[in-house]
């Protein structure tokens, strides 16, 4: 927890289990958070349902938060947690999606197209086991490093490069397909 | 091979209706946390309710009609005394103390006290 966010709007000490306190916690790092989850998730709707469960522990954890510690990282072990836990529960009614041809959407606009490749982006995300897909968007999109996703994911540094290469093998081959590149 | 994706890149920025998710979220979980807030005083009122039922049905068997129970103790019928109204005697009895064993060179005195208390005699053995 960052240390200011003890302090309230008066400058009182909030108690540590105060809404206050959350609120503030959300204010700072609701992005974050809803961010990871929509690019681990693919979806809004299940960005947000990831985003309250993870704010709703934030609430029942802020009594042993480290204080003098930046929540960030916490958070986004909190968020692929939630993300798994949810891809759990949804696995056997949830197919992944399917990647349209390239062309089968005209977009001239540099708005759509930049849509366009958000969508590709995510569907070929889609396609990798949740702990490349978690390594390859904390390492690429969100650019932590080697050292802090291996914090993130509880495992090694070099585990985390073997899962980054590998994710980036299979995006790549997967976006060229889509794209109609030849592989 | 290794190289990053350059397509990752176009997921880098802001979320189209980010704000409003956000929005929803922010409410959805103060909301939630309200109803974790309420239900010890939801648990309270529950038990309030409950305590105010027992207490109403227990107070309700305190009222009830007590069915009062009535003896009547009589006194057993005192025994019948017959009185016959006989003479008292008054028996004339000496009083005989007994004789003191004589120890020898001391006199013996015997002393007979009658009905009579201005009566006495005295028997005096050498």
């Amino acid at each position: 927890m960052d240390a200011e966010l003890v302090i309230g709007a008066e400058g009182v000490r909030v108690h540590p289990g105060g809404a206050q306190v959350l609120t503030d916690l959300m204010a700072r790092h609701e992005r974050q958070v809803f961010r990871l989850a929509y690019r681990l998730t693919g979806n809004i709707e299940d960005a947000k349902d990831v985003t309250q469960e993870v704010f709703l522990k934030v609430h029942r954890s802020l009594g042993s938060l480290d204080g003098g510690r930046d929540p960030s990282a916490w958070l986004y072990r909190v968020t692929v947690n939630a993300v798994t836990d949810l891809l759990r529960k949804r696995r056997p009614s949830m197919p992944l999606p399917e990647i349209e041809p390239a062309g089968s959407h005209p977009t001239p606009e540099r708005e759509l197209l930049d849509a366009e490749r958000r969508r590709l982006a995510l569907e070929a995300l889609a396609q990798l086991p949740l702990k490349e897909r978690s390594a390859v968007v904390l390492r690429d999109i969100e650019g932590l490093s080697t050292a802090e996703v291996a914090e993130v994911l509880g495992t090694s540094e070099a585990t985390v490069r073997s899962q980054v290469s590998i994710a980036r093998g299979k995006l790549r081959r997967i976006i060229d397909r889509a794209l109609g590149r030849k592989v | 091979m290794n190289d990053r994706i350059p397509e990752l890149d176009a997921l880098a920025g802001p979320i189209d209706g980010e704000d409003a998710a956000l929005a929803e979220v922010r409410g959805r979980v103060l909301a939630s946390i309200r109803r974790r807030r309420q239900w010890p005083v939801w648990l309270a009122a529950a038990a309030m309710v409950v305590v105010t039922l027992f207490a109403g049905r227990f107070a309700s068997r305190l009222n009830a009609p007590v069915q009062t129970l009535t003896y009547s103790l009589q006194p057993p019928p005192a025994p019948e005394v017959h009185l016959s109204a006989v003479p008292v005697r008054r028996a004339v009895r000496a009083r005989v103390k007994p004789p003191v064993k004589a120890q020898p060179d001391e006199q013996v005195v015997v002393q007979l006290e009658t009905d009579d208390p201005n009566v006495v005699i005295l028997w005096i053995s050498d």
